[in-house]
């Protein structure tokens, strides 16, 4: 069992990293045109 | 000005505004406003009242605007805030002396919202949230991954496994309830501080319980049954409800405010001795700009002149004149109300200036205020009707099992959403706004929607409506033909004033020519240029008929008649065939003469008892307050038309440059034609339409899944997701309604 726990230990340090990398590349501004596209129904027809 | 008019000193007051005044009236302006028997009588506004345009960052839904509006009403020297909650920016009317706006600011902070100057760049709103969003992901998907191990048969007799399964779990729900919790914990908190009623108290509620039952079941079950798994994904569910609106809001604010419809305003710049048109978007810091009498400043300017008179009716609301010096910064958005022209050179360019936010409207109307108090009110009752729904299903079902109970009543603290009102009607609006704004129509108001949503009968004003004048072709001829001074002088005459004629005549000039001449305006009798030597130039008429005199002192010699051609502006009669074909009462009101007024109906196929002429400009208001009723959209583009604006239930103006006309209407536009109308009756209809839905879902939705929830067969966690499903689908749907509306197609 003692190898479960080691796991478990180990995935929530990948889980504290993933969060660090997401938190640095959110504050970098690399998700803030990331929904461009999925918003594209609310904004107006590229003009002609 | 000249040295005499520059040392006179005030002898008396206007007789329209009480100003200190050398004459019976201070200027041009007050003339014409006495002229129209009061109309524009001055209101009464205290002194140091100014108006600050400010974006807000932070707004979520349209309940937070009552919380900032409740912290701005604390505050000492607070007036009156109109909040957009779909553009995330308020205006704010403030007693200069008494409101500190870095105080409100810093009591707006610790809720989450951020004020800010209009325009300023800024880390978008939305980027916290989405941190918060992405770390209760990554705890929600983790927790659900550690509960996979009890559902698959994880028992007690693995004892640290289980306990550290367990323990983890809990971990996880108190590090959700900091990152995305807090978020509605300290909205709650701060809104019952306001003392108003924000949708985020029952949200905080629902946290709240939901994490103390999970909590007090996992304890009370020996660390056996968990449900801090549907905890964590509640949160990041709730938070994503949170951020759609937010992003949404966002990417409004940065593609409403592209144009304003300002960038266009013809403006004359110096170039050298020479004068040139310019778009006011082309002005740059340092030009000199020359405003002519009625002209608008578009961008901040210090006088070169030795003085001005100018209104800041738009800046301040108030109709009296302001005289400036040279030297003083005359603000933009002041217009010129003196009898002749000015230069000024421009501090800014146009994209510093806050002309564009004082175009889009000032005070709100009193169907406005009523408007925003009924949705604060509306705020209210929709949180308490939910808290005692909430208090009653866990009340009733505490009588057979406390557990389910509990989370029926987390349910339907979750569940509730007044989105349809409160996001999705600002929505529609903004976007048929941006919409009509393409297309060259501007709305300053918000009743003007509901007001153009119910026109039938639409009433023109004739000449620069309907008509545009234009000299004749002999008389352009004629024109060309002026030998030495005179054609120079005529040019800089004409650049000088704003009035219909000289427009017209300016068109047949060449607009860059310039004579050394002092030039003004006087009421009711033309254009005077004095050249010195006693020479005078005039533009005046006489007999019936515009005459361009030279007078030496001795006699006055004409040098040009100006024959003025009245044409029908180009889709007059196409239109007037759309409108009458979509049901439409077309008419006519005009001062000119009644046989001009029924040649042109003739042509247009308007109905002949709707077609009066040799009105005065009561005689409009009143015919419209005796055959308008609330009905009636009146189009001019005079100050003589301003009582009738204001009679009829909305009005609109061609006359963009002339900032008396469209500061006292409820749109105009720039366009030639009169395709602007019907584009601004359909979107307001289409805007009505979508309004319908809003409240009709509302209406529906709330009910259904309250009904479900109270009931006990909606688990907090569906509620979790129906909820920001129900916000997505309104604006979704809000958005395609608008996006599929007949709009122009030509």
């Amino acid at each position: 069992m003692e190898i479960l726990l080691m796991l478990i230990f180990i995935s929530f340090v990948f889980m504290v990293g993933a969060i660090l990398a997401f938190v640095y590349s959110v504050k970098s501004g690399e998700a803030d045109h990331a929904d461009r596209l999925a918003l594209m129904p609310f904004r107006e027809e590229e003009k002609k | 000005m000249d040295a005499e008019n520059a040392n006179a000193r005030p002898r008396s007051r206007c007789l329209h505004c009480g100003s200190p005044s050398t004459d019976t009236y201070c200027c041009a302006g007050c003339r014409q406003a006495s002229e129209l028997g009061g109309a524009l009588s001055v209101e009464e506004q205290e002194p140091d009242a100014a108006w600050l345009v400010c974006d807000v960052g932070g707004l979520h839904c349209a309940a937070c605007v009552s919380l900032i509006e409740a912290t701005f009403r604390a505050q000492p020297g607070a007036r009156e805030i109109t909040i957009n909650p779909a553009l995330g920016k308020a205006a704010l009317l403030v007693d200069d002396r008494a409101f500190k706006l870095d105080v409100f600011a810093r009591a707006l902070d610790p809720m989450g919202y951020r004020i800010g100057v209009a325009r300023k760049p800024e880390v978008p709103e939305s980027r916290a949230l989405l941190m918060r969003l992405g770390i209760c992901f990554a705890l929600a998907g983790n927790s659900m991954v550690l509960s996979f191990a009890i559902y698959f048969g994880l028992s007690p007799a693995d004892r640290t496994l289980f306990l550290t399964v367990g323990f983890l779990n809990f971990t996880l729900a108190i590090a959700s309830l900091f990152v995305g919790g807090s978020y509605f914990l300290r909205n709650a908190w701060q809104a019952i501080r306001a003392r108003a009623w924000h949708i985020d108290i029952p949200l905080a509620l629902s946290v709240v319980l939901a994490f103390g039952g999970a909590t007090w079941i996992f304890f009370s079950s020996g660390f056996g049954a968990t449900y801090f798994d549907t905890f964590t994904a509640f949160i990041a569910l709730m938070l994503l409800g949170k951020y759609a609106p937010a992003r949404i809001v966002e990417q409004n604010r940065a593609s409403l405010l592209e144009d304003d419809g300002i960038s266009s305003l013809p403006q004359t710049r110096m170039r050298g001795d020479e004068r040139e048109q310019i778009a006011a978007s082309e002005i740059v810091a340092g030009d000199t700009l020359v405003f002519a009498p009625g002209d608008l400043v578009s961008v901040d300017a210090v006088l070169l002149d030795a003085q001005a008179l100018c209104s800041l009716d738009w800046i301040t609301g108030e109709p009296r004149a302001v005289g400036f010096v040279r030297g003083e910064r005359v603000p933009a958005g002041a217009f010129n109300v003196g009898d002749s022209a000015f230069a000024a050179r421009a501090q800014t360019a146009l994209v510093a200036s806050p002309l564009p936010q004082l175009l889009a409207g000032g005070a709100r109307t009193t169907s406005e205020k009523r408007q925003a108090r009924s949705f604060a009110t509306f705020s209210r009752v929709f949180v308490l009707a939910v808290l005692a729904i909430a208090l009653v299903t866990f009340g009733a079902w505490a009588f057979f099992d406390v557990e389910r109970g509990l989370w029926a009543a987390v349910s339907v603290l979750i569940v509730a959403c007044p989105c349809a009102i409160g996001l999705g009607t600002p929505l529609a609006r903004e976007i048929a706004a941006r919409r009509l704004r393409s297309s060259g129509v501007f709305v300053r108001n918000e009743r003007a929607f509901d007001a153009l949503a119910a026109v039938e009968t639409i009433v023109f004003d004739k000449t620069g409506t309907l008509t545009e004048i234009s000299v004749s072709r002999e008389t352009a001829a004629q024109l060309e033909a002026l030998a030495g001074l005179h054609r120079p002088v005529l040019a800089t005459m004409v650049n000088s004033s704003n009035h219909p004629v000289a427009r017209a005549v300016r068109s047949a000039v060449d607009d860059t020519m310039r004579a050394p001449c002092k030039v003004r305006e006087v009421p009711g009798l033309g254009l005077e240029a004095e050249l010195g030597d006693g020479i005078v130039y005039r533009l005046k008429s006489a007999g019936g008929r515009t005459v361009f005199t030279i007078d030496e002192g001795l006699r006055e010699d004409v040098l040009a008649e100006i024959d003025l051609d009245e044409v029908v502006r180009s889709d007059a009669m196409s239109e007037a065939s759309r409108l009458r074909a979509l049901g439409f009462q077309l008419g006519i009101l005009s001062g000119d003469r009644q046989e001009r007024v029924d040649a042109i109906a003739a042509r247009l196929g308007f109905e002949g008892s709707r077609c009066i002429g040799e009105l005065k400009p009561r005689d409009k208001a009143e015919w419209l307050s005796r055959h308008g009723d609330a009905h009636t959209l009146f189009l001019g583009d005079g100050i003589n038309d301003v009582p009738a604006f204001e009679a009829a239930a909305c009005s609109g103006t061609p006359a963009i440059d002339r900032p008396f006309v469209p500061a006292r209407t409820d749109f105009y536009y720039r366009a030639a034609g009169l395709w602007p109308i019907r584009e601004a009756i359909t979107a307001s209809r289409a805007y009505a339409g979508a309004v319908r839905f809003n409240y009709g879902f509302a209406l529906v939705y709330n009910v259904v899944v309250l009904s479900v929830a109270a009931a006990g067969v909606m688990s907090p966690l569906i509620a979790a997701i129906v909820m920001p499903a129900s916000s997505l689908a309104i604006v979704l749907c809000n958005a395609l309604m608008m996006r599929r509306a007949p709009w122009r197609s030509s």
